[in-house]
C-alpha cells in the first residue's frame, strides 16, 4: 500500500476547565475523540460539521499547534511527536495553514513584503534581494500586483487580504495547507475567486489541501474525500460525490438537508433535528448524536457505535446505518 | 394590493472624518401585508443601512437621510415625531439582528428583558400578567423549560436558543413588520433550519410581513416571496423569487447566482466568478455602479446610470439586461 502524505490514528485532544478555588482542572473539553483519517498527496480532505464539533482542533493539532492527549500522527511515514528539530523544521515548511479572518491573522503593522518574506528569513533561505523579488512573484501567483508589497493589510479588502494569507502559506512550497474556513468569511463574488485560486494552486504544486468549513456545497465542490464531524467524532467518511449521493449517517442526511438549496422550486422537505448540539464538556453516553438523531433506540443511548465499512472507503459510526438504508429503499 | 412599507429614492450616509460618504443612492422597494420580501446582497451594499433607516436607528449623530421617503401604514417614518416612531417602533415594526448576543443585554436574565419590553408596550400590565405573556411566547417559538429559561442570563443560552429568545420579544408585539437582518448568519446549518421553520411557522399564524436581509441567496430561495438584490447602494433587480432564480436579467445577479457553488455541479470545475472587487463607498464610478466588473458594459454604461425600470412584473436598472434565458 503506497504511503499516505499525512495519516492521523486514533487523536484526542481535550483541553482542561478549571475552576473552583486554585483553579484546579475541574472536567475536560473533550474537543477531539479518537479521530482517524489520511490525507494522499494532492488530493483534498473536507473536514466538515458545525460550531463546536472539533474540526479547527483537528487542523491545529496537525500543525503541532496544540499537542494532542492521546493519538498519532504520521508525516511521510514519520510520527511528528518522534521528530528531532531538523525533521521538524522540514515538517514546519512543508505544513502550512490559512486562517478564516484575514483581518486578523496579518500583523497590521508589517508591509505586505514583510509578511511575505518572512517565512524565507525563518527558514534561512536567500538573500534580501532574492526573498523580495519572491515576494513579488508570490503577489502575482495570487492574482495581486507587485506594487501591494509596500503597503500595509489594512489597504486590502477583505478578499485580497486572503490572497495575501495564501501567498504566505504557499511561500515555502508545501506539500499539505489546511484551510481553516478560509472562504467563509467572504462575499460569494469573492469567495469563487479564492476557490478558484485554490484550486489551481492545487493543481500546479500537487498540493494536499485540509479544506475545513462548514458550507457544505463549498466542502463538496473542492473535496475528493470528506469527514463529518460531530462532537468531536467523525461520524462518517467517504469519497465525495458518494456522501452526498448516498448519505449512511443520519446526521450526515441532516446536515445536507439543512442546506438552504438556491433554487426556489426546491423548498421544504427538510429533516429538520431538534434541540441543539450538546456540550462537549458532558457529551452524551452511547452514541453522540442520540439526543438529536431523529432514529434513535435504546441501544443508542447506552452503547457506543464503532466505524463500519460500507464499501471501499465509505465508513459511518452508527448502529442502524444497515437498517435504515433497508427501510428506505423498501418505503 | 397596497403597499404595507413603501420605500421610495431613499438616500442616506454617514459624516465621516473624509466627509459625507453617502451609502444609499436612491433605494426604492414595498412590500404588502403578509409578504416575505428577501433583501439580498454583499457587504457594503446597503442593506442594514436601509434596514436600520425604516426603524430610524441609524447612528446618531454621523447617520443621515438626505432625501426619499420611507411610507409605512399611510404615515411618511422620516417625517415622524420622535414620540410616535417610539410607537411605531416595537408595536408596528420590531427588528431581529445578526447576533443575538449583542441585542441582548447581559446583566440582566432573559425574564426580565422580555417582560421589560412587554410592560414599555403596554403599560397597564402587571408585572404578573407580562411575565405570563413572556412565558407563552418562549413556549411558542419552540423553547424547552420556558420557566427555567426566564430565570437565565443571555450568555447561559446557545446561539440558537438566543435567536428564539430574540424572535420572541420581536413578536410580543404582534408587529405587523418584522425585519430580520442576517438573523441566521451566525447559526449552524441544523439550527438555521430551525430558526427558518419558526420564522415560517409564525408568520403563517400572525400574517405579518417579514424583511429579510441575508447575504446567502440560499436561505432567500427558502423562505421569500419576492426579492430585491442591491449593488453598491442601489436596487438592481426586483422580481419574485421564482423569476430571479429562474431567469436573472441583471448581469449582477446573473454573476451571484452563478457563483455559488452548487451541490449538484461538476467537483473541481473552475467556479464562475464576478472579475474585480465592489467599489469603495469614497471612490464609486460614474454612470452604472457595477459597470466595472459587468461583462455587458458598453459607453453609455459610463455616461449615465441607468434607472430602475418597471416591466413584466419586475424591476431592472440596468442599460443592457441579459437576453431572458434559463440561468
Amino acid at each position: 500500500m503506497k504511503e499516505s502524505l499525512l495519516q492521523v490514528r486514533g487523536l484526542k485532544k481535550y483541553f482542561p476547565v478549571r475552576g473552583g478555588v486554585f483553579l484546579r482542572r475541574i472536567g475536560n473539553v473533550q474537543a477531539v475523540e479518537d479521530v482517524s483519517f489520511s490525507v494522499e498527496r494532492g488530493k483534498t480532505l473536507g473536514l466538515v460539521g458545525e460550531s463546536g464539533c472539533g474540526k479547527s482542533t483537528v487542523g491545529q493539532t496537525i500543525l503541532k499547534l496544540h499537542n494532542p492527549t492521546a493519538g498519532e500522527i504520521f508525516y511521510e511515514g514519520r510520527d511528528i511527536a518522534a521528530m528531532n528539530r531538523a525533521e521538524l523544521k522540514a515538517f514546519r515548511r512543508n505544513v502550512q495553514i490559512i486562517f478564516q479572518d484575514p483581518f486578523e491573522s496579518l500583523n497590521a503593522r508589517h508591509t505586505v513584503s514583510r509578511i511575505l518574506e518572512e517565512p524565507f528569513v525563518i527558514h534561512e533561505i536567500g538573500t534580501a534581494a532574492e526573498r523580495r523579488s519572491w515576494a513579488g512573484d508570490l503577489l502575482n501567483r495570487v492574482g495581486l500586483q507587485a506594487d501591494a508589497l509596500d503597503r500595509f493589510p489594512h489597504e486590502f479588502s477583505g478578499g485580497q487580504r486572503q490572497r495575501i494569507g495564501i501567498a504566505r502559506a504557499i511561500a515555502l512550497k508545501p506539500k499539505l495547507v489546511v484551510c481553516d474556513e478560509a472562504v467563509s468569511a467572504l462575499d460569494v463574488s469573492i469567495q469563487s475567486q479564492v476557490i478558484n485560486l485554490l484550486m489551481d494552486l492545487q493543481r500546479e504544486m500537487n498540493l494536499a489541501l485540509i479544506f475545513i468549513a462548514h458550507d457544505l456545497a463549498v466542502v463538496k465542490h473542492v473535496s475528493d474525500d470528506i469527514a463529518v464531524m460531530y462532537l468531536g467524532k467523525i461520524v462518517e467518511q467517504a469519497d465525495a460525490q458518494e456522501i452526498y449521493a448516498f448519505p449512511r449517517h443520519p446526521y450526515t442526511k441532516a446536515l445536507l438537508s439543512a442546506i438552504p438549496i438556491p433554487d426556489p422550486s426546491r423548498r421544504g422537505e427538510r429533516i429538520i433535528l431538534s434541540g441543539d448540539v450538546p456540550s462537549p464538556i458532558h457529551p452524551p453516553n452511547g452514541c453522540r448524536f442520540h439526543t438529536r438523531c431523529p432514529h434513535a433506540e435504546d441501544q443508542c443511548r447506552t452503547v457506543e457505535p464503532t466505524e463500519e465499512l460500507v464499501n471501499e472507503g465509505h465508513r459511518v459510526t452508527c448502529h442502524f446505518w444497515n437498517e435504515l438504508a433497508k427501510r428506505n429503499s423498501v418505503g | 394590493m397596497a403597499a404595507l412599507l413603501e420605500v421610495r429614492d431613499l438616500r442616506a450616509g454617514f459624516d465621516t472624518d473624509a466627509g459625507y460618504i453617502e451609502v444609499l443612492d436612491g433605494v426604492s422597494f414595498e412590500l404588502a401585508s403578509g409578504e416575505t420580501l428577501g433583501l439580498v446582497g454583499e457587504s457594503g451594499c446597503g442593506k442594514s443601512v436601509s434596514a436600520l433607516s425604516i426603524m430610524n436607528l441609524l447612528p446618531q449623530p454621523a447617520g443621515k437621510i438626505t432625501a426619499g421617503s420611507i411610507g409605512f401604514q399611510n404615515r411618511d417614518l422620516i417625517a415622524l415625531p420622535r414620540e410616535e416612531m417610539h410607537d411605531v417602533r416595537g408595536n408596528r415594526i420590531s427588528m431581529i439582528f445578526q447576533e443575538p448576543m449583542t441585542a441582548l443585554n447581559p446583566v440582566h436574565r432573559v425574564g426580565n428583558q422580555i417582560i421589560e419590553a412587554v410592560k414599555l408596550h403596554e403599560p397597564g400590565l402587571t408585572t404578573a400578567i407580562a411575565r405570563r405573556r413572556a412565558l407563552e411566547m418562549l413556549e411558542r417559538v419552540g423553547i424547552s423549560a420556558p420557566d427555567q429559561r426566564l430565570k437565565e442570563y443571555p450568555h447561559q443560552l446557545s446561539g440558537g436558543m438566543r435567536q428564539r429568545v430574540m424572535i420572541a420579544m420581536a413578536l410580543t408585539m404582534q408587529p405587523d413588520l418584522l425585519i430580520a437582518d442576517e438573523p441566521t448568519t451566525a447559526l449552524d446549518v441544523t439550527i438555521q433550519a430551525q430558526i427558518l421553520d419558526l420564522l415560517r411557522e409564525m408568520q403563517r399564524e400572525s400574517g405579518m410581513a417579514i424583511l429579510f436581509i441575508t447575504h446567502d441567496l440560499g436561505v432567500i430561495a427558502e423562505l421569500c416571496d419576492r426579492v430585491t438584490v442591491m449593488y453598491a447602494g442601489c436596487v438592481v433587480e426586483q422580481a419574485s423569487v421564482t423569476q430571479l432564480f429562474s431567469t436573472p436579467r441583471h448581469p449582477y445577479t446573473q454573476g451571484l447566482l452563478r457563483s455559488i457553488p452548487r451541490l449538484d455541479a461538476t467537483p473541481k470545475q473552475p467556479l464562475t466568478t464576478i472579475p474585480g472587487v465592489v467599489p469603495a463607498l469614497i471612490d464609486m464610478p460614474e454612470g452604472c455602479r457595477f459597470r466595472n466588473r459587468c461583462l455587458n458594459a458598453e459607453d453609455d454604461c459610463e455616461l449615465r446610470s441607468p434607472d430602475l425600470i418597471h416591466g413584466a412584473g419586475r424591476q431592472i436598472a440596468c442599460h443592457h439586461p441579459v437576453a431572458e434565458v434559463l440561468a
